[in-house]
């Protein structure tokens, strides 16, 4: 339906009718004009009747501590030997080879890919037979390998500044010890009694994997077959007694993959309108363990989801922080201020902070925290609305 | 003529859709906001004399008999561009400009002179920025920016028996004022945090109203608008907007009875004049202390005469158009402070109107210039200037 709507003025402006489309188009004219409120210019509060809300402090009470380890399948790289306090020994597991090989094998060596090294002393190690019945959930039980271990298959001496590649000759021991092997059988790394150093080399998991080279004579003369391991794990002890039991001390461990989820609650009376300025989190270090001219990168996560496995933990995206911590380090500082907003608006929102090492399995760096028992909180409480 | 009309109607388009410059008074957003004045149209240049104005030209809502008098369907919209420059005992001016739209209306007469209209306005406007001041020694500012405020949508009928008309209107106070609560701090480790605070309103009240044709083409104008308890909800957002809003409360805030009576003549074929008087019961809605303290009974008289230089059919353009001039007086409903005075407000206004061919509405146009407050009294003085533009067109 055409509906003629004379704005037609009495002159010459506008003539002729008009859609009554112009109804509309005029609303939204009207509309458009003036709904910004835009750069309304400031006028003083003097004359204006309510205040802003207080700036108050409160304490943020730190409720617990839990600590994790985790575990390292397919990892692509293991350590082992000794550095300061803490130690680790890799273990290779490798298929056994096929009959012809064995029935002529004369000699074998190991070939390790180093990836770093870590030493203040000594660049010493050792390649020892060991029993293949571990898992990777088996890794912190060092008394299941370390006991009786015997002498090793050999030994290597490396004097070096940097390590780049470890070739262990296992000589005939270490050619029965192949020759006896089940299914499979595995070797052990780790420092000798006289070595001080620590070495992170390339694994199964990664493409420079751990060779075994076998020299069998033949029908066809000697025979070098390589062959490369079926799994890799290491064990890595931080030396820290305890780490992992005592409540409010947490360790967060590269080597360890280990860290810890903290458990902050703001006090019960902390109104859900309040506004959170700050809430600084300063956590003490106990035992700076990073390398000298290294750093650390820890990740603080904020928790979306109760933590039960770091496999399953559910963090925030967007209140995630890469706190870097140097070997001089005494503290880490943290900002919860956004954290603590979150938690008090949001209903159940609270599962908790975790802390872990952003880099897995690369160097023996750790860290021995103690935190406060409480963090102090600034806040700006609800203005006045009447 | 046609290039003054050209240029004159740019002028007005231009000034309806300029953007806000600023806004906010010193009491602009204290209570429920600024109370937006009920006359526009060609009311408006006439001191905001209209509601006994039987011309359909006066798009006043606190009078629904008014529609009786609107001889077909009628829609009407309307913007109004404010300016004011504040005084107060400290150095320099503030001064503030907005465009606001303030009336969308559409009026329908049906058979047996029954019309039916429908009309939506801003009832209160809250808009400003407002510094507030601390405690000597704090290092941090804190900033309060207030948008929105009520609005009353009114479904209205009316009738006219004989020289009687009568009216109602069912209004629908809905709409919600935004406030944002900034506290920024001078110490760069602290965070800056905004409270988002939204007052969502929502309630019903009713106006009646009666027009009576008297002899020598004089009209009286009868408008009663009952109290109305409008509920609040008050949700927070705290911090920052990634926080969920939260419900922080409900309750009811009262608008006021207010009665308007208005007498219009025509005094001969070209010159008429309106006078209107109101009373709002503000003390009488006060439900707080605070309001009880604040809230001030409003008065308002205001008077305007409209001259149409030739009502000749023959007559150009420019002699057939209407020219108004009148003042109005009163107070605002919200005392000023710290200083709890009352507000006085007085103002001077002229309108021009450019009416449409078959008197089918028109483009009406209003100026006025006023003064409010006392600066020894209210600690502040503001002189404000206004213009609005109304479009009202008939539908054949």
């Amino acid at each position: 339906m055409q509906v003629t709507v004379h704005l037609t003025l009495k002159g010459s402006l506008l003539k002729g009718p008009l859609s009554f489309l112009a109804v509309p188009a005029a609303v939204c004219l009207v509309a458009l004009s003036g709904c910004d409120a835009g750069n309304d210019r400031t006028i003083t509060g003097e004359y204006f009747n309510r205040s802003a809300g207080t700036l108050e402090r409160a304490s943020a009470r730190i409720d617990s501590l839990v600590s994790y380890t985790d575990t390292f399948e397919e990892a692509p790289t293991a350590l082992a030997g000794k550095y300061r306090d803490t130690s680790a020994f890799a273990v290779f597991k490798f298929a056994k080879p096929i009959s012809g090989i064995l029935d002529g094998l004369q000699d074998a060596r190991l070939r390790l890919i180093v990836y770093d090294s870590w030493t203040e002393g000594v660049r010493e190690f050792g390649v020892w037979d060991t029993h293949v019945n571990w898992s990777d959930t088996t890794r912190l039980a060092a008394e299941n390998f370390l006991p009786g271990l015997g002498t090793p298959f050999a030994t290597l001496s490396d004097t070096a500044s940097t390590v780049s590649t470890m070739t262990f000759s296992l000589g005939d021991a270490g050619v029965q010890a192949i020759k006896s092997w089940g299914t499979t059988g595995a070797f052990l790394l780790k420092n000798t009694d006289r070595g001080d150093c620590m070495v992170n080399v390339y694994s199964s998991y990664s493409n420079s994997t751990p060779v075994l080279e076998l020299i069998s004579n033949t029908s066809a003369g000697l025979d070098t077959v390589r062959i490369k391991p079926v799994d890799t794990t290491y064990f890595f002890d931080t030396g820290v007694e305890g780490s992992t039991a005592g409540r409010l001390t947490g360790v967060i461990s590269d080597g360890q993959a280990g860290g810890f989820v903290m458990h902050v609650s703001l006090p019960d009376s902390f109104s859900r309108f309040n506004a959170v300025n700050s809430g600084k989190l300063v956590i003490p270090i106990s035992r700076n363990g990073i390398p000298s001219d290294e750093t650390m990168h820890v990740g603080v996560s904020l928790l979306t989801a109760a933590f039960t496995t770091i496999e399953g933990a559910q963090t925030s995206t967007t209140n995630s922080f890469d706190v870097t911590v140097k070997p001089g380090d005494a503290s880490i500082e943290v900002d919860l201020s956004t954290i603590f907003q979150i938690w008090n608006s949001v209903d159940n929102a609270n599962h908790g902070l975790l802390f872990k090492p952003v880099e897995i399995a690369s160097s023996p760096a750790h860290l021995v925290i103690t935190p406060p028992d409480s963090i102090a909180v600034v806040y700006t409480t609800l203005p006045e609305v009447k | 003529m046609t290039v003054f009309l050209r240029r004159a109607t740019m002028a007005l388009f231009l000034l309806s859709t300029a953007p806000a410059w600023g806004g906010g008074t010193p009491y602009g957003a204290n209570g429920l906001g600024l109370v937006v004045e009920d006359n526009a149209g060609r009311a408006r240049g006439m001191g905001g004399a209209g509601v006994a104005a039987a011309d359909g030209m006066s798009m006043i809502r606190g009078n629904p008999a008014l529609l009786a008098s609107f001889p077909r369907p009628v829609y009407g919209i309307g913007v109004l561009y404010n300016r004011a420059a504040t005084a107060t005992d400290r150095a320099g001016t503030l001064t503030y400009a907005r465009t606001d739209p303030t009336l969308v209306r559409f009026v329908v007469p049906l058979r047996g002179k029954v019309a039916l209209g429908w009309g939506i306005a801003p009832y209160t406007q809250a808009n400003a920025q407002v510094e507030l001041t601390g405690k000597p020694g704090d290092t941090f500012t804190d900033t309060m920016t207030s948008s929105g405020g009520i609005n009353v949508s009114s479904f209205e009928a009316a009738t006219k028996i004989r020289m009687i008309s009568v009216g109602a209107a069912l209004n629908y106070y809905f709409g919600s004022a935004d406030e944002d609560w900034t506290r920024t701090f001078e110490d760069k480790t602290l965070v800056n945090t905004t409270d988002y605070v939204r007052k969502q309103y929502s309630g019903y009240g009713m106006t009646l109203g009666l027009l009576a044709q008297l002899p020598r083409n004089t009209t009286v104008g009868l408008g009663y608008t009952t109290p109305a308890s409008v509920n609040m909800s008050v949700h927070v957002t705290p911090g920052t907007q990634e926080a969920p809003e939260r419900l922080m409360e409900k309750h009811t805030v009262n608008v006021p009875a207010e009665w308007r009576l208005g007498i219009a003549s025509q005094l001969s074929r070209r010159l008429s004049a309106a006078a209107d008087v109101s009373f709002a019961d503000w003390e009488g809605a006060a439900r707080t202390d605070t309001e009880k303290m604040m809230y001030d009974n409003t008065f308002n008289f205001g008077a305007g005469v409209r001259f149409v230089p030739s009502t000749s059919p023959v007559a150009r353009y420019l002699s057939t158009i209407p020219l108004s001039a009148g003042f109005r007086v009163g107070n605002r409903y919200y005392r000023s402070y710290p200083k709890v005075e009352s507000i006085r407000e007085a103002a001077i206004t002229l309108g021009v109107e450019l009416p449409f061919r078959d008197g089918a509405g028109g483009l009406v146009t209003s100026c006025e210039v006023g003064r409010r407050g006392n600066k020894d009294k209210n600690g502040w003085d503001e002189t404000f200037f206004t213009v609005g533009v109304s479009l009202v067109g008939g539908i054949k």
